[in-house]
């Protein structure tokens, strides 16, 4: 190590061009960097449902909606309906629409007593001007199923316009396009966006201004802290240029290797602010530690002892999220794993290089550093923080158990909930349109079941409408569609009642009326050969979803035969399996993650018991981190179990710095309790600042847009908090209890350097 | 001295008149033209023929139907499918007045359909209803001139102003020689090229009829072919074939 660390002095200059090279290749990568928001796309092609969705967004003209809705003035009205048409106009002029459907160009087929009529619901060339036409317009509307909660609120307050976006064509850009057509047209009330593509645009423009105005902030703060914490330019820049230069790094080679970022990537900048400038503050504080005691080959020595904890550390961690690779059915969790394992091992090398280089560097103009008069803060917490450890054990571990046993409860009150609406605040356009959606139409999630078979065959047609009923009797599927509605329809047309003809022949007939119509190339296969039930899903609560699944299932394989089989799928199933899958691998990623750190740790402290303790923060913070989730209601989803990923990280770190620090005087010859004191009060204070600074940082995000993001906030701190607290009194606590107990029940108060006296 | 003045303002003026009759004249072409087509597209006092109807999807699945067809005149026409077995007997019958009658054979009963909507799809094809309207294109649209090629006559129809049109504009190709469409661009409202249609013309007699036309719809991805095939010009077709004794008559 010795010559390791003479080596990084002397070549100081060429390490510092190297990191500077690098970083520029990286930044010239890191411009084609993109971001795939696209939940939907995170299931892989092979997934069943996945696969489904995608067929039936290229076989029945799109699967996927805008939908755009008026609201705030009656519909019946001459001026509201030529809004309509205007509107209508004006999403269907937008490429990428596949069909567009509105009160003002939907067909309508009503039998009268001449015969059928086919038409316009409102002919567009002609809106109606007179009252009369008006209310019995809005009469015959609302008096329709087919309209009523689909196109119009049944208090005829509010109307939609539904555009189905084709597949292979950007979404977000046609929701773009679509927003800033209808900006430009004048109306008194209220317009409502809804619809996956909508709310997926919303998400990445949130993420995109949060990122715009709070990091800025979230940095500043953390450079405040980290002044506060070392009252040195070194302790801001250095922990600061090392993350900033890893994040480059990482992202440079995700955009490099033609990765993008997704949901769970774009958190990576998260762990490597926490985990990686953690690395760079314990070099800092060691050097400054050396330099209290002397100023000459401080750096040496600090490098010296430091770096073997960081490679540890590092490698552990590596090890922990590389396990995420094994077994993951997600590509993206994949991806995370082995994107975050690079990001670490970058973080690593900075620090044992780039940092070390840098401060010889900087050593060269440097004025002496002179231990402050007074102990400040970062100081004082380890001090108190002994203190507690060695003269109240007892209440420490009492107060933790306590902590524990209300987590566990805590634990068995968590929610999973896997609403996308939730991440948006109350006054946000897609909650609003959200709920405009579910209080006054039939939702807009939209839930497909498809049939193959002979769609022409009355079996078929039967089991479509048997299977419609079906759906329906579900409270959160209010409307469901399919060319089974139809066919009944255009028989009872021809004067044989609203049922499926039990005549094939009659069927065909019926159906070379329908055919050619655009509403049938939503719902029949061109070579007739299956169909699909279109319906829509009013809620996408956990319960559910779950419901639809076990249920549907089941119906589906009760009533497949031979010669009629089907399959469900549809945004609220993906949302189930893609969640499913999630919290299920990171459950089982971070159960292999803490086996892997028992393993590493044991083998690097040469000991199976102390391997087992240095999981222990990790462990507590993992059970407080998830209790408080209960306790607080903060659900466990997409975005929050990744909390746990951080915990490991910044775990594993502070457990190694601090039996380092511990091994490190034990060598010395120190006794247990002194060699206590001296971990928490050196590794202590990297660790306190390190804390303070990440969950300052992260406190940031309570003032994002997006709840989610400012729950993630919450949770890093919780997790920071608790982890750094665990390590600096549970650890010292159960090493020192023997020591404690042997002895006796004199009663002693001990120092922060664990001097004891009676 | 006095007449040669004369003879110069006559010629000057001659010249002048020249000119503005040239663009007059250009004016007149665009819709000549289009009268002319008018003449060869809707020939003949009657017509009947067999017509096979090719429907292409988008991965080239394809669906045939057969019909007879009778026309007598701009407004009755009687269309009756005769393959594929399930649909034959299945006749429409349409009247002066936009009065139309449908006849389905499986439930042995007229209906009288009204349709207010032009641009629905007939039978299943890439024809709407609009796209077979036997009245004049001269009646429905003003032409422009556009360009003229060795072959051709391009002009652009916009429908005229009491027309309910599908269609903001229709570019059509017209032989030079023979006056016959060869191809037909249609335009949506949107102003988005919407549909396709190649025409085959031959000669019978002193007609050309249509042999084929090519009909693609650029939005659904679908073609269809209609072959016109056993045409007869001014046979001298009956009344009683366009009424709704006969149209039940399978």
């Amino acid at each position: 190590m010795d010559i390791f660390a003479e080596g990084i002095v002397r070549l100081r200059y060429l390490v510092i061009i190297a990191v500077t090279a690098m970083t520029i290749v990286m930044l010239f990568f890191l411009k084609d960097l993109e971001v795939n928001a696209d939940v939907m796309s995170y299931l892989p092609e092979e997934d069943p449902s996945a696969m489904l969705f995608n067929r039936i967004g290229d076989t029945y003209g799109g699967n996927e909606m805008v939908i755009v809705g008026l609201e705030g003035k009656h519909v019946f009205e001459t001026d509201m309906l030529e809004l309509v048409k205007q509107v209508t106009d004006s999403i269907r002029s937008v490429p990428g629409i596949g069909y567009v459907t509105s009160l003002t160009n939907v067909l309508d087929i009503r039998g009268t007593e001449y015969g059928i009529e086919t038409g316009r619901l409102v002919d567009e060339y002609d809106i109606p001007g007179e009252r009369e036409a008006l209310d019995s317009l809005k009469a015959y509307t609302l008096s329709k199923d087919i309209y009523r909660g689909n196109l119009v609120s049944e208090d005829a307050t509010a109307t939609l316009v539904i555009g189905k976006i084709l597949t292979n064509v950007d979404r977000t850009e046609v929701v773009e396009k679509i927003q800033q057509k209808l900006k430009g047209i004048p109306f008194e009330g209220n317009i409502y966006y809804g619809g996956m593509p909508v709310t997926l645009l919303e998400l990445s423009r949130i993420i995109i201004s949060d990122i715009r105005y709070i990091a800025p902030l979230a940095f500043v703060l953390i450079s405040l802290v980290l002044l506060a914490g070392f009252r040195s330019v070194h302790g801001v820049l250095l922990p600061m240029l090392t993350v900033l230069i890893a994040i480059t790094w990482t992202m440079g080679v995700i955009a490099m290797l033609g990765y993008q970022i997704t949901m769970l990537s774009n958190i990576i900048p998260v762990i490597l602010l926490a985990v990686g400038s953690a690395y760079a503050i314990h070099v800092v504080n060691a050097v400054m530690a050396e330099k209290h005691i002397d100023p000459n080959k401080a750096l040496q020595r600090a490098v010296k002892y430091i770096v073997v904890p960081v490679i540890l550390a590092s490698v552990t961690t590596i090890f922990g999220f590389l396990s995420f690779i094994a077994g993951s059915y997600l590509t993206l969790i994949r991806e995370f794993g082995m994107f975050s394992a690079v990001g670490i091992f970058f973080s690593m090398l900075l620090t044992v290089t780039f940092v070390p280089a840098l401060l010889a560097v900087m050593d060269e103009n440097d004025r002496p550093v002179k231990r402050p008069a007074t102990s400040h803060i970062f100081d004082r917490i380890p001090e108190k923080l002994s203190m507690l450890v060695f003269n109240h054990q007892r209440w420490l571990l009492t107060i933790w158990l306590l902590l524990l046993g209300v987590s566990i409860w805590g634990m068995t009150k968590i929610e999973r909930r896997v609403e996308i609406i939730d991440y948006f605040q109350q006054d946000n356009i897609v909650r609003k349109g959200e709920d405009l959606l579910a209080e006054k139409f039939n939702g807009s999630t939209p839930l497909f079941l498809k049939i193959d078979g002979d769609v022409q065959s009355h079996t078929v047609l039967q089991m479509m409408s048997q299977a419609q009923d079906y759906m329906e009797q579900f409270d959160y599927i209010p409307y469901t569609q399919s060319v089974a509605d139809l066919i009944k329809q255009m028989n009872d047309v021809m004067g044989e009642g609203k049922v499926i003809p039990d005549d094939d022949v009659k069927i065909a007939q019926l159906w070379f009326l329908l055919e050619g119509q655009e509403i049938m190339e939503q719902l029949v296969s061109p070579g007739f050969d299956e169909g699909i039930i279109q319906g829509y899903v009013t809620s996408n609560e956990l319960e559910v979803l779950r419901e639809i699944e076990t249920n549907f299932e089941a119906f589906v394989e009760k009533h497949s035969t031979e010669n009629l089989s089907m399959s469900v799928t549809g945004i609220p199933v993906m949302m189930k399996r893609l969640d499913d899958s999630i919290i299920n691998s990171q459950t089982y990623s971070l159960i292999i993650a803490l086996a892997l750190v028992v393993l590493m740790t044991s083998l690097l402290l040469r000991s199976f018991n102390k391997g087992l303790l240095a999981v222990i923060p990790i462990g507590v913070t993992l059970i407080v981190l998830f209790g408080i989730m209960g306790i607080t209601g903060v659900p466990l989803d997409i975005a929050t179990v990744l909390t746990g990923s951080v915990t490991i990280g910044i775990g594993i770190d502070y457990s190694i710095h601090f039996f380092s620090r511990l091994g490190e005087g034990q060598q010395q010859q120190l006794g247990l309790q002194e060699s206590l004191g001296r971990a928490i009060s050196i590794s202590g204070k990297a660790i306190v600042i390190n804390m303070i600074s990440v969950s300052a940082g992260f406190a940031m995000l309570v003032f994002s847009n997006l709840v989610p993001l400012q729950r993630f906030g919450f949770l890093i701190a919780v997790t920071m908090i608790t982890a750094g607290m665990a390590t600096l009194t549970i650890l010292p606590v159960i090493l020192g209890g023997r020591f404690i107990q042997s002895k006796g029940k004199k009663k002693e108060t001990c120092n922060q350097k664990g001097e004891c006296y009676s | 001295m006095y007449a040669m003045k004369t003879m110069m303002i006559k010629a000057l003026l001659l010249l002048l008149a020249l000119s503005g009759a040239g663009e007059l004249a250009m004016a007149a072409d665009a819709e000549t033209i289009l009268r002319r087509m008018d003449d060869v597209v809707f020939a003949g006092e009657d017509q009947k023929s067999s017509i096979t109807l090719i429907l292409i999807d988008r991965s080239g699945h394809e669906r045939i139907r057969e019909a007879r067809v009778w026309q007598k005149g701009v407004n009755k026409r009687l269309f009756r499918f005769t393959a594929p077995a399930a649909e034959a007997g299945i006749a429409f019958l349409s009247l002066p007045d936009e009065v139309m009658y449908l006849y389905m054979p499986a439930y042995g009963r007229e209906r009288r359909i009204a349709s207010h909507v032009k641009n629905q799809s007939f039978a299943g094809t890439d024809f709407s209803y609009e796209d077979l309207e036997a009245e004049k294109y001269s009646k429905r649209f003003s032409p422009k001139d556009l360009e003229e090629t060795e072959d051709h006559y391009i002009i652009q129809l916009e429908p005229l102003p009491d027309v309910r049109s599908d269609y903001s504009k229709i570019i059509i190709h017209i032989n030079k020689k023979h006056f016959y469409p060869e191809k037909m661009k249609s335009f949506d409202r949107g102003g988005q090229e919407f549909k396709v249609a190649e025409y085959t013309f031959d000669k019978k007699g002193d007609y050309w009829y249509t042999k084929e036309i090519h009909m693609t719809n650029l939005k659904r991805d679908h073609s269809t072919r209609m072959i016109f095939e056993e045409v007869a010009f001014d046979t001298g077709l009956d009344d009683e074939i366009f009424t709704i004794r006969n149209l039940t008559r399978y």
